[in-house]
């Protein structure tokens, strides 16, 4: 994936109303009783990470709540992944999705995280702690977040509680398809809607995946056995015989022209859409949200088939230490502080403490983006443009409903470096 | 008539209209030739991106065959191509962004293009990187560590199954080097496997922390070839399928631009071969409306208006003007045609009425002929009548002062004698005013002729000063020449100048009433060789402001009307002065002071007369003399003194006191006495007899006013006298006398002293009886016998019958029947008589001498006859 900044994101003209956004966030958290330190000295936190929590808002607002610098390095999760593998002196904070836990783990580029330094631990709810977001929700497939959160004696990652933890949890999401309306009839979320229709003959030549083995090959296999083209044993952890045959279906489609290309960022995702390269495609939030906002009539699909869930991970690198530290334990705590998660709330994600970003939420907001309420009036995104028109529910319920339904976690599995052969196979 | 009816405005609009539609269209054309140069450069361009989207996709694949190669055989030359081949994308990619004619969606691709580009460069060295990061990991450290491990597990003692655990370790490190080999999932589970089953051997021996560490090196191994597996299987080849998806969009899309582009040029031509149709069409039609609007409204037009101007300007009748009511400049020439006729009509009309004017003019001018002619009778007749005036005014005149002249001779008793010297003087007044009279008139009228004849300067003055010195004497005033020295003779108007000098000494006597008058000549060379005789009068009389100073020559002006009745006179005295001294060339000027006196100067032009008498004393001869005065500075003395010393005469001055002293000491001597009123009281009786003894030569100077002096301190008469006014010549004469000094002046006094001795028959010519009596009683007072004729005929009858009776005859000019020269002719060219003849004559003037002379006459005297002129031609004719 490349380091292009979101192109719906921050823009010059749209800073005034972040700014008094910012605003509100920065009285409210002054009301507040602000627990982190504003150090003396100005100290730098380098934070790598990709552009879905890089953003210049959160920037701004971070240093100037906490009077620390940031340097933010947004880049494409590959190159993202790879820059902390090899070099953990290159940065102090990695922020990505879950499935770079192991890669990043047990190449030795971070350190264990001292829970007793994270002011609101016990504030993160059950996702991350037990893998139930309510005991009544399936866990779903695949490297759970929960699973590679502790950090053992044995310097192993597992659901063990130790003092220790790899990553702290922050913003998570569920992830599905796009369609565009105009081409594609409105599915029933849960009921019609399918990942079955990234392999639909109709679509031919209008589809796109997300190029990245870890999150589009269970797309794909979803897709596949939503087809019932083939049935995985455990979607999770797919052998390399069903890898075979999943490539091997999927090669036919390629064949065919059924896939018009692999996107490696969001703006190009949005661009394939907006450009009517595509009509459906696999898709991240922020996409939907910037095509709605162009007027592309674009639905983000709640597949009765269960969402792919991912889970953003914040590491710190092996390599910092001393009061930089210090500055990089503020720069997580304070995201669990509330504005943050108020703010990327506004963009569809969420956070791991959301009773916490409630208090920076109107109840309107609280109820559409969390409850999956009707919005009770317009509501206006964080580029303070129109995002949601008044009574709009959004696709897929609440936080809850949608958490309960995850069929797969992005997930590293065991035949990951077959998959890569797989995919190189595919997309070649 | 309004501009924008004015032909000038049409023709130039439509002119400008042709103008505009010629440079529209050279415009438009300019400006369609420009868009298809245009079109046609970005057809080319459209074709030149096309190409290089060709070697872009072409590129893209050969880069990423490359790329695979260096995954297989991790080849330095596959990697060195790959690299090649980036920057020979990127400056393909460099060269679309920098053609002139793109679109923005090519930009846009373009732009993407290059960001993916600079991701798959990036990541092609990380994927090297991790590469080589895999080897070093199993190399350096992995290798390193089973070594390590199987040399330990074989020096571990007291331990079972070692050969097991190191054949287990060889497993496992063949697992590991299988899964280098294939990346199989399945031989890092089996490595796994085999690590634990050691491990679990050499629990809690030291040796298993090198087993853990062996499992933690594999893992870090196993994450780095995932990782670079992940780039080069997955990032890679997305990124390299997006350029090559670009690259091939942007190759069709510049390929459709250009496509579109060709038709479009096309359409553009057509369209500007249709456009430029229209426009040469359109401006034939206005060249032709253009053409036809010049021939009628303009030269059609004009071409009548001239043959109608021809007419006009032939004067030929013309009917009716066309074109009056049009605004236009075709109109203002109707108009000027209307105005021409118009004039014309007005020129014939003028023409009559000068005609008429003209005759009318001839009948003035021949009235004014005739008025110019009785005007000139009129100066004719008034010059006549001037003349006959002069001549009837002049002639009783005449008798009366010859009369009284005789009367003088006669003797009379005192009362009588008195009387007649009254009548005498009046009568010459009345003559004088006569005289300024007939001058002015004759200056005036411009018929007073300036002669240039020698004259003795002295005799004039002398002349002048025995007719002031008496009536400054009578007034009892000073009167003083001081005359030049050296000069003796002058050419001038000899009359003229005397009357100049007469007349400011007779002004100046005239207002003076006390003090006197005092004459200055002095004779300067000019510069152009003529003389420039300089005359100064000065008196001590009333004086003039500066006002009447700058007036005081015009005619008729005297300081005010009261002057006049003061003193006096016409007025015409300095008017005349003013005038003769222009005539000659001269000027004059005053210099007053109220109530202190006046002085006039007069400056003259004269020439230098051949004959020049030598009056002075010779040198070398000591002439001493001794002046005796009461007052050595007084005027007198210094003039006298100035004139002696101009002989260079030794000058001895005496008083009274001294004077018996100098007697004794020079037995003989020449002496001046001065004698005034001061000194005749001094003088004692016996200083006279001093002063009259033999051996003195006793000259006695004194003022005519004084000459009562003499006989009251007892001088005898028959001393040597210098009566003062003297000039020069005066001076001179009697100090030669003096000096018993013979000079050639002292005949000519002496001459004048003879008694006439005449003898002769007179024949009188005269009409006038009283001045028939006149002469007759002074001639016959000179003892000449008279007959008298009482005209010109009456002469020439005598004449003829007795040629040889008459000795001399005078001749009056003016007569009935026969006048004067008429008479002188016939005696002349008839009688042939040779008698002299002298012409008489009232007429005072110079050409009337002239006339005479041309007439035959020999000599001219004017009336009233002076005794002294008359004895003159009767001792030169009879003497």
């Amino acid at each position: 994936m490349t380091g292009k900044p979101l192109r719906y994101g921050i823009d010059q003209g749209k800073r005034k109303l972040l700014k008094q956004a910012a605003g509100i966030g920065v009285c409210a958290a002054l009301g507040f009783k602000a627990p982190y330190v504003f150090a003396k000295k100005t100290y730098t936190v380098r934070v790598l990470g990709t552009h879905v929590t890089l953003q210049p808002a959160l920037k701004e607002q971070a240093q100037k709540d906490l009077g620390i610098n940031l340097e933010f390095e947004p880049r494409g999760s590959a190159a993202v992944l790879q820059k902390a593998a090899m070099a953990p002196e290159s940065f102090d904070l990695y922020e990505q999705w879950s499935n770079s836990i192991n890669v990043l783990w047990y190449s030795g580029s971070i350190q264990p995280i001292e829970k007793k330094r994270l002011t609101y631990w016990d504030e993160i709810n059950a996702l991350t702690k037990t893998g139930r977001i309510q005991p009544s929700a399936g866990i779903g497939a695949g490297d759970a977040p929960y699973k590679l959160l502790h950090v053992q004696e044995d310097l192993t990652l597992s659901d063990a509680q130790s003092d220790f933890i790899s990553y702290l949890p922050y913003v998570h999401n569920v992830d599905s398809f796009g369609y565009n309306t105009q081409v594609i009839k409105p599915g029933v979320p849960y009921e019609t809607e399918s990942w079955g229709w990234l392999l639909e003959q109709q679509y031919r030549g209008k589809v796109a995946v997300v190029n990245a083995p870890t999150i589009g090959l269970f797309d794909l296999a979803l897709a596949a056995q939503a087809q019932g083209l083939m049935r995985f044993s455990n979607i999770g952890n797919i052998t390399n015989s069903e890898l075979d045959q999943l490539f091997k279906i999927l090669s036919e489609f390629k064949q065919q022209g059924h896939f018009s290309g692999f996107w490696t960022s969001v703006p190009e995702s949005v661009d394939f859409m907006k450009s009517n390269r595509v009509v459906i495609e696999s898709m991240f939030s922020p996409a939907v949200s910037a095509l709605n906002g162009q007027n592309v009539p674009v639905i983000y699909a709640a597949p009765k088939e269960g969402y792919r869930g991912w889970h953003g991970v914040m590491c710190l690198s092996s390599a910092t230490q001393g009061s930089v530290k210090d500055a990089a334990y503020d720069y997580m705590n304070w995201w669990l502080s509330g504005w943050p998660g108020a703010f990327i709330a506004r963009q569809g994600y969420y956070i791991s403490n959301p009773q916490r970003a409630k208090n920076f939420l109107s109840k309107a907001e609280w109820d559409y983006w969390y409850e999956g309420l009707p919005a009770a009036h317009n509501l206006t995104g964080t580029d303070g443009k129109l995002s949601v028109k008044k009574a709009e529910v959004r696709t897929g319920g609440s936080y809850l409903k949608r958490f309960s339904n995850v069929a797969v976690w992005n997930t590293v599995m065991p035949s990951y470096d077959y998959s890569l052969q797989k995919w190189y196979e595919f997309i070649s | 008539m309004s501009f924008y009816r004015s032909l000038t405005f049409q023709l130039s609009l439509g002119l400008l209209c042709i103008g505009a539609l010629i440079l529209t269209s050279a415009y438009l054309t300019n400006v369609s030739y420009q868009l298809l140069e245009q079109r046609d450069d970005e057809i080319a361009s459209a074709a030149q991106l096309a190409e290089t989207g060709y070697l872009l996709e072409s590129s893209v694949i050969d880069l990423q065959r490359n790329v695979l190669i260096y995954k297989q055989s991790a080849s330095v030359a596959a990697i060195n191509r790959s690299n090649e081949l980036i920057e020979k994308i990127q400056a393909a990619l460099a060269e679309i962004n920098q053609a002139s004619y793109r679109s923005e969606e090519a930009v846009d691709m373009v732009t993407r293009m290059q960001n993916h580009l600079t991701d798959y460069k990036e990541n092609l060295l990380v994927a090297v990187n991790g590469r080589e990061k895999r080897q070093a990991l199993y190399q350096n450290d992995l290798l390193v560590l089973i070594n390590a491990a199987q040399k330990d597990i074989n020096n571990e003692q007291g331990v079972e199954g070692k050969t097991a655990a190191s054949l287990q370790l060889t497993k496992a490190h063949n697992a590991v080097l299988a899964y280098l080999m294939t990346q199989n999932a399945a031989h890092v589970k089996e490595f796994n496997q085999h690590m634990s089953t050691i491990r679990a051997q050499f629990a809690k021996r030291p040796i298993a922390s090198q087993f853990n560490a062996i499992s933690m090196s594999f893992r870090r191994l196993h994450q780095t070839i995932r990782g670079y597996l992940y780039l080069t299987n997955v990032v890679l080849p997305g990124t390299a399928n997006e350029i090559l998806h670009l690259s091939s969009r942007l190759r069709v899309y510049e390929e459709q631009g250009m496509q579109a582009k060709l038709v479009k040029a096309k359409e553009v031509t057509s369209s500007l071969q249709a456009r430029s149709e229209l426009f040469i069409l359109l401006s034939i039609v206005l060249v032709v409306i253009y053409a036809a609007f010049l021939i009628i409204r303009v030269i059609s037009p004009i071409r009548s208006l001239t043959a109608l101007f021809k007419r006009l300007s032939n004067n030929l009748h013309v009917e009716h003007i066309p074109y009056l009511k049009r605004e236009d400049e075709i109109g203002q020439l109707s108009v000027a045609a209307s105005v021409f006729h118009n004039k014309n009509l007005q020129t014939n009309d003028l023409l009559e009425r000068t005609k008429e004017l003209v005759i009318e003019q001839k009948e003035l001018n021949k009235e004014l002929e005739v008025k110019r002619n009785e005007a000139e009778q009129a100066t004719v007749s008034k010059s006549l009548f001037l003349a006959n005036m002069s001549h009837e005014i002049r002639t009783p005149m005449n008798g009366i002062i010859g009369l009284v002249e005789l009367l003088k001779g006669s003797n009379l008793a005192a009362e009588q004698q008195e009387c007649i010297d009254k009548i005498s003087y009046s009568s010459g007044v009345l003559l004088a005013v006569i005289n300024d009279i007939l001058d002015f008139s004759k200056i005036e009228a411009g018929k007073l002729d300036i002669e240039e004849k020698e004259f003795a300067l002295g005799k004039m003055l002398d002349n002048v000063l025995a007719s002031v010195s008496l009536r400054a004497a009578e007034k009892n005033l000073y009167f003083r020449c001081i005359s030049p020295v050296g000069l003796t003779h002058l050419v001038g108007d000899e009359v003229r100048i005397t009357q100049i000098i007469l007349n400011l000494c007779n002004n100046a006597i005239k207002f003076t009433a006390l003090g006197g008058v005092e004459l200055r000549i002095s004779v300067n060379d000019s510069a152009t060789g003529e003389i420039i005789l300089n005359i100064d009068v000065e008196d001590t009389g009333i004086g003039m402001t500066q006002e009447h100073q700058n007036d005081v020559f015009e005619q008729f002006s005297q300081a005010d009307v009261s002057t006049s009745r003061r003193f006096g006179g016409t007025g015409l005295g300095l008017a005349i002065v003013k005038q003769l001294c222009e005539l000659m060339n001269g000027s004059v000027s005053v210099h007053s002071q109220k109530d202190k006196g006046s002085t006039f100067s007069v400056f003259l032009r004269l020439k230098h007369a051949t004959e020049r008498a030598q009056h002075k004393l010779p040198e070398g001869q000591p002439f001493a003399i001794s002046i005796l005065t009461c007052n050595r500075s007084n005027k007198t003395t210094q003039i006298l003194a100035s004139y002696l010393k101009a002989n260079k005469c030794v000058i001895n001055y005496l008083n009274i006191k001294e004077l018996s002293e100098k007697k004794q000491q020079d037995k003989s001597c020449c002496m001046l006495l001065l004698l005034d009123h001061e000194m005749s009281q001094q003088l004692t009786i016996s200083d006279i007899a001093l002063l009259q003894r033999d051996n003195v030569d006793l000259c006695v100077v004194l003022d005519k006013r004084d000459s009562v002096l003499l006989t009251r301190v007892g001088i005898s008469k028959d001393i040597l006298v210098l009566e003062m006014p003297f000039t020069y010549g005066t001076f001179y004469s009697q100090i030669c006398k003096l000096f018993k000094y013979d000079s050639g002046g002292e005949q000519a006094l002496a001459e004048s002293e003879i008694t006439l001795n005449l003898q002769g028959r007179v024949l009188l010519v005269e009409d006038n009886a009283v001045n028939q009596m006149v002469a007759e009683k002074l001639l016959s007072s000179l003892g000449l016998e008279t007959d008298i004729a009482e005209d010109g005929r009456q002469a020439v009858d005598k004449l003829s019958n007795t040629p040889y009776a008459y000795d001399l005859i005078f001749m009056d000019v003016q007569m009935p029947v026969m006048d004067g020269f008429s008479a002188t002719l016939f005696i002349r060219n008839e009688l042939k008589l040779e008698t002299p003849i002298c012409g008489l004559s009232a007429n005072a003037m110079s050409e009337d001498f002239d006339k005479a002379i041309a007439h035959g006459m020999d000599n001219f005297i004017t009336k009233p006859i002076a005794m002294d002129k008359l004895k003159a031609v009767l001792e030169q004719y009879l003497g």
